[in-house]
């Protein structure tokens, strides 16, 4: 009797199990194949029809950011968001707009298995390197059919092909933002230097790095952690004149540049110039804060605490060893492929990204305006003017659809060789081949 | 159509007897039918459905978003070359180590503890309990910064008293684990405790007087009574402890996400890794299967050694 | 007094034992008082020097935390409710009636015991994407209406009841429910206490399942809740904070079923 019973079951769960495959596949094929002729809404949004247009758009769209501020400043940004909001009610009144804050950690996990369940934001935020990823996947909605009127001239050049992917455009740009090494005045005296002439080149940093040590310092921080790699890896591999992938899309991470760099970080691990929990840290900010570090690495955010914390600070130049470069992102805010009001998301992304919306943002955020018409917000600021010089020499970041995967493995691999378990070139092979696994799973 | 007829007519003259035996069973146990079909139909549903289904899922590439496809053994046989996979393995056995022991013999020296005819005691054994009704998120939050890696770490302020300079701890690959463990025998030896309370408060006085007659010591009375008598108990305690270590994935998830260099990268979180951050949740399933796999193995052989009957 | 120093090695030991147990609890508790700046240079940073509710009115301005808390409450009250009842009832069905199937169902049933959740996990999320159930209660609470180990440890406890009260109230002529909900239920109080217990603790902790299966902010418990501004802030004093509101409900109902949680949770390690 029992094994009958197991055995009717086992047959019942295969052929509900079989049922539920078929009726996936079909679903599936039905959702990949695209409308042919575009949006009817989309037509309808133009200028030019005037009012009617703004009581055409209807439903709810969810909006997704993130905190882009510290806690002191929570409630400004709360209140530019809903400035935006009546402002958009205002042209579209019958859209509902819901926003929620998501916190930066797992925001990729978060997002994808949303709506990947049909539960996920219409309006989300990306960065340059996740934006390959994330159309490749089929996540993103192109904009192209809503961006007729657009003033699309504006929008600094890089910032705005940051969004194209295959040459459909899939976000607007809303900010700029550019890293680089940002040091204590104080401390730069206490070791008988000049905060007037920071170093440029990777030589002048490391003498200074070196004093720094001797007077019982950390010359700089070195999130090993969350910042991997934008913030940690990338900015010295390019100024040594290396990079992850080559033109041409091959691996060259474990090329000379590559191993030189990994070399670098394993000098100052054991150095000390970073501190010795940088193997995993997610933040060293304390550190600098405190007043035991010389430099951090940071941007137009980091000089808002700053500020706040009454820190006498210099920014620092984006340091040469062959190249001058450094990181700095572009955030932008995209339409998901699975919404179901895309033209009321598209034009939500649209007045988002207006002139005065990158005013209020930046203003608050301390990033750079992505527009050229909002440029002018940072003026008289010093420290901001700075930053968006630096901009000139910034990188979005590795651009490939495994540019965020690959981050916790180079990440793993940097770990296990701070901590002795593999050489630096050991550890830069490692990653290379790391990244070629996962170029291969694409 | 001739022999379903005459199969028809077979069926009709056993029917007034089954007809009349379902009838009586209806009457009978409706009751009992109208609990256990729902229940049963929700046992199909949300159990056996989809332990089948994820069978299933382990044979396909299913991306959730975009187009599954069957795939055969491809998932297997990445897991068999995933050095990654049995690496989060050999995690989660280190894990095991370092918390079941641990979790059972504090539990049985808190539970010899709280056993003594005291008014203090009941007090106490409250105390000892409250980490269990607290959830991992709460003491992973604390945690994180009694742990801290630098001299503003409070265990290592507390280390420093006894002359030890700043320990890693989740930035180092060898402490990084072992502080996930003292997290989770933090939380469950109040648990174990109490298992242990209830068998001592079991065993029956006359044993220990007897053996007291007989001149036996307390070190002696312990081993050769106490120990050997709560076998039920501690079988019972090393199955629990053991499940729940191979299910490890909150304090991970929130305090190392799995570094560093992978040395908390639990099975748990790898398959969350995958299924969910990486969206194949073909390949999540497989390690799920594994996961089920080595759980079964571990508490079969657990019973074969350990479930012995014992007799008072 | 000689028989109370005998006693004070031990009450040392309770004592020092306790201050380790309570030391993470202490911990939390000052610190969420304390304003702590990001310049965090001394390693006694949670002591407050000027106790300030500031952490508190942030949380409840800044996030939704009142709501994560209701969420937490509903979508374990529920389950609890649910699985005490069904708990009883099918306790009393697989122990006391006599049916066909009834062994071969019971074994069934319990052979999935050792199927880890999280194997489950991925088929239920697909499963639950096409029901269009993913970001909602019904996806937490569904599930986990009965619970096969609730129903056994209930089952084995009342296999250890005479039938005699029972077969007196059917000869006197009561029903199936009757006899159930006035005689086998409030005999079977010590071993649901257990299962309550048990249930409360699991669905109130879980931080898996719903991390998965709800999305948006307003819907998550308070364990997700709680994870999302140990990420986000980075700030002692605001974690803290957020611990104690999270950590004040279970305390609250383990003060009050204090017994049942220390007493119920040992049966079930006996009877198996």
């Amino acid at each position: 009797m029992f094994k009958k019973g197991i055995l009717l079951l086992a047959i019942l769960v295969w052929s509900l199990a079989l049922v539920a495959c078929g009726s996936n596949g079909n679903r599936d094929t039905a959702a990949s194949s695209p409308p042919a002729s575009p949006p009817p809404s989309a037509s309808a949004s133009g200028e030019s029809s005037g009012t009617p247009a703004g009581e055409a758009l209807s439903g709810e769209i969810t909006v997704w950011a993130h905190p882009y501020v510290s806690e002191e400043k929570a409630s400004e940004l709360k209140a530019f968001w809903n400035a935006v909001i009546q402002d958009y009610n205002a042209k579209y009144p019958n859209v509902k707009v819901k926003y929620e804050e998501i916190p930066w950690k797992e925001r990729e996990q978060k997002i994808l298995t949303a709506i990947a369940s049909g539960t996920g934001p219409d309006v989300f935020y990306q960065i340059p390197d996740q934006v390959p990823q994330f159309a490749n996947q089929g996540v993103l909605a192109p904009l192209d059919d809503y961006l007729a009127d657009a003033d699309l001239a504006d929008f600094n050049e890089g910032a705005l092909r940051a969004g194209n992917f295959g040459g459909k455009q899939y976000a607007l740009p809303i900010l700029q933002e550019t890293q680089t090494l940002i040091y204590n005045a104080d401390i730069v005296k206490a070791i008988g230097e000049d905060p007037a002439k920071l170093p440029t080149t990777w030589d002048e940093f490391n003498a200074w790095a070196e004093k720094a040590v001797s007077k019982g310092y950390y010359a700089r921080d070195f999130a090993g952690a969350e910042a991997c790699c934008n913030a940690t890896l990338y900015p010295l591999l390019w100024q040594k004149g290396g990079d992850v992938l080559a033109e041409d899309g091959s691996v060259i991470l474990d090329n000379e540049a590559g191993v030189a760099t990994f070399q670098y970080i394993k000098d100052m691990y054991d150095k000390k110039w970073i501190p010795a929990d940088s193997v995993s840290n997610k933040d060293q900010f304390p550190e600098f804060l405190s007043g035991k570090m010389m430099a951090i690495w940071g941007s137009g955010y980091t000089v808002n605490v700053l500020n706040e914390e009454k820190i006498n600070y210099v920014i620092g130049e984006p340091l040469t060893d062959k190249v001058k470069a450094t990181f700095g992102t572009v955030g932008m805010f995209v339409v998901s492929e699975k919404s179901k009001n895309k033209a009321a998301a598209a034009e939500f992304v649209k007045l988002l990204t207006n002139k005065e919306n990158q005013e209020a943002f930046n203003k608050l955020t301390n990033y750079i305006p992505a527009r050229k018409s909002a440029g002018s917000i940072h003026d008289g600021d010093e420290a901001m003017k700075k930053m968006t010089e630096i901009a000139a020499v910034s990188r979005p970041g590795i651009v490939s659809p495994v540019a965020r995967t690959i981050m916790p493995k180079i990440q793993a691999e940097i770990a296990a060789m701070l901590e002795g378990a593999k050489t630096p070139q050991e550890a830069a092979g490692a990653a290379a081949q790391a990244v070629k696994d996962e170029l291969a799973k694409l | 159509m001739k022999a379903y007829a005459t199969a028809d007519t077979a069926n009709v003259s056993a029917k007034p007897g089954l007809a009349a035996r379902l009838k009586k069973e209806w009457r009978k146990n409706a009751f009992v039918y109208v609990v256990l079909v729902p229940v049963l139909l929700h046992f199909l549903v949300f159990q056996a459905f989809p332990l089948g289904f994820s069978f299933v899922l382990s044979f396909m590439d299913w991306p959730i978003i975009g187009k599954a496809e069957f795939a055969g053994f491809k998932n297997w046989e990445t897991f068999l070359h995933d050095r990654l996979a049995w690496k989060s393995i050999g995690n989660t056995l280190l894990f095991s180590l370092y918390y079941i022991l641990p979790t059972m013999g504090i539990g049985l020296l808190l539970a010899l503890l709280v056993s003594v005819r005291s008014k203090l005691a009941g007090f106490f054994k409250s105390v000892y309990f409250v980490p269990v009704v607290t959830s991992f998120v709460v003491i992973s939050g604390i945690w994180a910064w009694i742990f801290k890696g630098n001299d503003t770490g409070i265990f290592n302020y507390v280390l420093s008293w006894f002359g030890i300079g700043p320990q890693l701890f989740f930035s180092d690959s060898k402490q990084a684990m072992i502080v996930l463990a003292s997290l989770s025998v933090f939380k469950v030896c109040g648990s174990t405790m109490v298992y242990y309370y209830a068998g001592l408060k079991s065993i029956p006085a006359h044993l220990y007087e007897a053996a007291k007659i007989d001149g036996a010591s307390g070190w002696t009375m312990f081993w050769r009574i106490t120990f050997v008598l709560l076998l039920p108990i501690h079988f019972y305690v090393a199955i629990f402890t053991t499940i729940g270590s191979f299910q490890i994935f909150d304090s991970a998830f929130l305090l190392t996400s799995g570094g560093p260099n992978y040395a908390t990268t639990t099975i748990v979180y790898y398959l969350y890794q995958e299924g969910f951050v990486g969206l194949r949740m073909g390949y999540a399933s497989v390690l799920a299967y594994v996961l089920f796999f080595i759980v079964l193995i571990l508490s079969l052989v657990q019973r074969k050694f350990l479930g012995k009957e014992v007799h008072y | 007094m000689p028989a109370a120093l005998k006693r004070l090695p031990l009450y040392v030991v309770f004592a020092l034992l306790g201050a380790v147990f309570l030391f993470p609890f202490v911990l939390m508790a000052l610190g969420s008082f304390q304003k702590v700046g990001r310049a965090i240079a001394d390693p006694l940073f949670w002591i407050p020097d000027e106790p300030t509710l500031y952490n508190f009115n942030y949380i409840f301005e800044a996030s939704n935390f009142a709501r994560w808390i209701g969420n937490s409450l509903f979508l374990t009250l529920v389950p609890v409710a649910a699985q005490l009842f069904l708990a009883g009832l099918l306790g009393y069905i697989f122990a006391k009636k006599r049916f066909f199937g009834r062994e071969t169902i019971f074994w069934l049933l319990m052979a999935v015991v050792m199927v880890p959740n999280q194997l489950l996990i991925i088929p239920k999320f697909i499963m639950f994407s096409k029901f269009g159930w993913v970001n909602t209660y019904a996806s937490i609470i569904v599930p986990e209406l009965w619970s096969i180990m609730g129903v056994f440890l209930v089952r084995q406890f009342m296999l250890t009841i005479p039938n005699d009260m029972e077969e007196a109230a059917y000869i006197d002529g009561a029903g199936d429910f009757r006899v159930f909900f006035q005689i086998m239920l409030p005999l079977a109080k010590p071993a649901l206490a257990t299962v309550g217990t048990f249930a409360f603790i699991s669905c109130w902790n879980d931080l898996f399942t719903p991390l998965i299966f709800l999305t948006a902010e307003k819907m998550y418990p308070i364990t997700v809740g709680l994870s999302s501004l140990l990420t986000k802030e980075g700030n002692f004093g605001i974690e803290m904070a957020g611990a104690v509101l999270s950590f004040i409900p279970t305390f609250l109902i383990f003060l009050f079923f204090q017994r049942y949680f220390t007493e119920g949770i040992a049966m079930s390690g006996i009877k198996s």
